[in-house]
């Protein structure tokens, strides 16, 4: 009988290290395939709060692969389009009439004056090429029980963030939190999504605050209001012309 | 003899006239030299700044940097200890060398940030090539370790106080964000209005450890005997660099100034533009002079007709005239100008203060600008103020010398 209790104990302990076992490589996948969305349609809203200025952005974004096209609808910024395609993001203003391409330090801007730079708006390729992973802890965040990953840049990698560090919902595979660092180890931004939905089968965020460590008394809220996975999307949406 | 004796009687006969056609005359002219002189001033001085403070008188780069340089790339750099350039810099007229490294970075207060060029500094050389030294404001000159030094302008705008510590966020070579908090040893007060606003200085290593660049340095900037050598100089050493078949590449003085050069001689355009006007201005009021005396004058055309007097001889008393109104007027404005100009010179002129201390258009002047001397420039004016005079005379003259005697005798 003992033999049994001991052969039974053993053969838990084996099957929790084996669930407990999953690395932060698997998590990151698992991850990235709740997130990452062949296609979208999505109706948002930004509120920017900047020392206690509140403005609210609509907007409605149509994405395809690594291109998206983002039209601004409140009445102050009606008409404003963004088109991204891979690396590239054009502008459009009403008022200018006229179509800028953003490039170089313009993408480290906060897009209409959010904490969202351009870059973090562009940034589409999933990050496990990217990085180094590694589950730091496990702790709950919001009553969720969560991995810390921790992602180091690989060596000679070109991305914006030196290390990110990631509360990951152990069950749900929806990133909860993140910190963004430089690579002297300031914390830069700081991610927390205060909303998740199971839409269509798989979680997804619907309130993300973002806010700049650097700055005091400054954060963004993307909120998203509805959104629709592979909808059909008319030829030529992500084309120059279709910005003007 | 005897019409010209006329003539000039006839100046002293209308005085009022004379002196308003004169003083129309010596007013544009008086606009015209202090205007010039500003335009000389300002475009010597401007080049004297940026030379001193941002250029010296001659840069070492890669050629592709070069292309770039306005955007302060990471890429195509040099090596600090390079042996091309120890061995170059043993020509007699090289007097100080120093390297160099630029790029952009945000300035960041904990409330708000400002896009600023960062440039890392080689701290013992540096000083023999820009004397950043000789400005500073507040604080002491930059020294190793993670210090830093900013202009007055972008102190005052984001606030710091020297003791107090900045946050530089900027993007390294592969692009990813690094920061630097580096504390606040020293304020500057440049006579160059971008260095003040826009510059922030740190130590060359802290730069290359920050940007994981290693031991590379953007430019690498000379300071050679005079001004004048960096031509000659920079052919000899981009010979020199071709015949090694290195990518490296001189640029003079004149090369480094290009935007302001091209910024000075939009100025020269302004002051034809200027010129144009002041010469509208003169030929009409001789022109308005000379009718008005013509058409006063009627009847004593007439009369002078009636004598046997031909229209060429009246066309050439008025003419006389007229050059006598220009050699007073010229005389009059050449006075009057060289003591503005003299003034000028001595006191100088706010710029902000003509601005309202809002902006300086982008020339490179904090302090006042004083006035540079043109001799030529007198010379020329003299002689055009004469000729303006003279040739606007002509045709209102004529118009006088060829009415019919009777009618000009009996036009009332």
């Amino acid at each position: 009988m003992k033999k049994i209790i001991l052969l039974l104990i053993l053969i838990l302990i084996t099957f929790n290290t084996a669930i407990s076992a999953i690395t932060a490589e698997e998590v990151i996948m698992q991850r990235d395939e709740n997130e990452y969305v062949k296609s979208a349609r999505v109706e948002a809203t930004m509120i920017i709060n900047n020392s206690g200025r509140k403005l609210e952005k609509k907007m409605i974004s149509l994405s395809e692969g690594d291109t998206a096209l983002i039209e601004f609808t409140n009445p102050m910024d009606r008409g404003t389009k963004y088109l991204k395609r891979e690396d590239n993001l054009w502008m459009f203003f009403p008022d200018a009439e006229d179509v800028v391409k953003l490039s170089g330090h313009m993408l480290e801007q906060g897009m209409m004056g959010s904490d969202f730079s351009y870059q973090d708006m562009m940034e589409s390729e999933k990050l496990i090429d990217l990085y180094n992973f590694e589950i730091i802890a496990e702790e709950k965040h919001h009553d969720r029980p969560c991995y810390i990953i921790e992602a180091i840049k690989e060596e000679g990698a070109e991305v914006s963030y030196y290390r990110r560090v990631s509360w990951i919902d152990k069950e749900r595979f929806i990133g909860l939190k993140e910190e963004m660092y430089a690579e002297s180890g300031k914390l830069l931004k700081e991610v927390v999504v205060e909303e998740t939905e199971k839409i269509e089968g798989r979680w997804y965020p619907m309130r993300t605050v973002m806010e700049n460590m650097l700055r005091k008394d400054t954060w963004t809220a993307f909120i998203i209001d509805s959104i629709e996975f592979n909808p059909d999307i008319p030829e030529g949406t992500f084309s120059l012309e279709s910005l003007q | 003899m005897f019409l010209t004796k006329l003539a000039l009687r006839n100046l002293t006969r209308h005085k009022k006239r004379t002196v308003i056609t004169s003083l129309v005359i010596s007013f544009g002219i008086f606009i015209f030299l202090v205007s010039d002189s500003l335009m000389v001033g300002l475009s010597d001085m401007s080049l004297d700044n940026n030379v001193d403070l941002q250029t010296a008188h001659l840069q070492i780069m890669e050629e592709e940097y070069w292309a770039n340089k306005d955007e302060m790339p990471l890429d195509n750099l040099l090596k600090e200890d390079n042996k091309i350039i120890k061995e170059i810099s043993n020509n007699p007229q090289v007097k100080a060398y120093t390297p160099r490294l630029y790029f952009t970075a945000t300035i960041n207060n904990g409330r708000e940030d400002y896009p600023v060029k960062v440039i890392g500094i080689n701290t013992k050389k540096d000083v023999e090539v820009i004397k950043l030294d000789e400005y500073i404001l507040e604080g002491e000159m930059l020294q190793e370790g993670k210090f830093a030094i900013i202009g007055k302008g972008l102190s005052e705008l984001m606030d710091f106080r020297v003791n107090d510590y900045i946050t530089l966020l900027f993007k390294t070579k592969e692009g990813t964000y690094n920061t630097i908090d580096a504390k606040l040893i020293g304020l500057l007060d440049t006579p160059h209005p971008n260095i003040n606003k826009q510059n922030v200085y740190i130590p060359l290593l802290l730069g290359q450890n920050s940007l994981n660049t290693g031991d590379k340095v953007s430019r690498f900037l000379f300071n050679l005997e005079t001004r004048e050598q960096s031509i000659q100089l920079a052919e000899q050493f981009n010979r020199r660099f071709s015949q090694d078949g290195m990518s490296l590449k001189a640029y003079n003085w004149e090369k480094l100034s290009y935007e302001m050069l091209a910024m000075l001689k939009q100025g020269n355009i302004e002051n034809l533009v200027m010129l144009f006007i002041i010469i509208i201005l003169a030929t009409a009021g001789v022109i308005n002079t000379v009718i008005l005396s013509a058409l006063e004058r009627l009847e004593e055309i007439g009369m002078m007709k009636a004598l046997g007097l031909r229209a060429y001889e009246i066309v050439y008393i008025f003419v006389i005239e007229a050059a006598g109104i220009g050699i007073i007027g010229s005389t009059i404005g050449v006075i009057l100008g060289g003591i503005g100009v003299y003034l000028l010179k001595e006191v100088g002129i706010s710029l902000s203060m003509m601005t309202g201390g809002e902006t300086t258009f982008g020339i490179p002047i904090a302090e006042n600008i004083y006035g540079g001397w043109n001799p030529e420039t007198f010379f020329f004016i003299f002689i055009f103020g004469i000729l303006v005079s003279v040739l606007a005379s002509i045709l209102p003259a004529r118009w006088g010398a060829k009415k019919d005697p009777v009618k000009a005798l009996y036009h009332k």
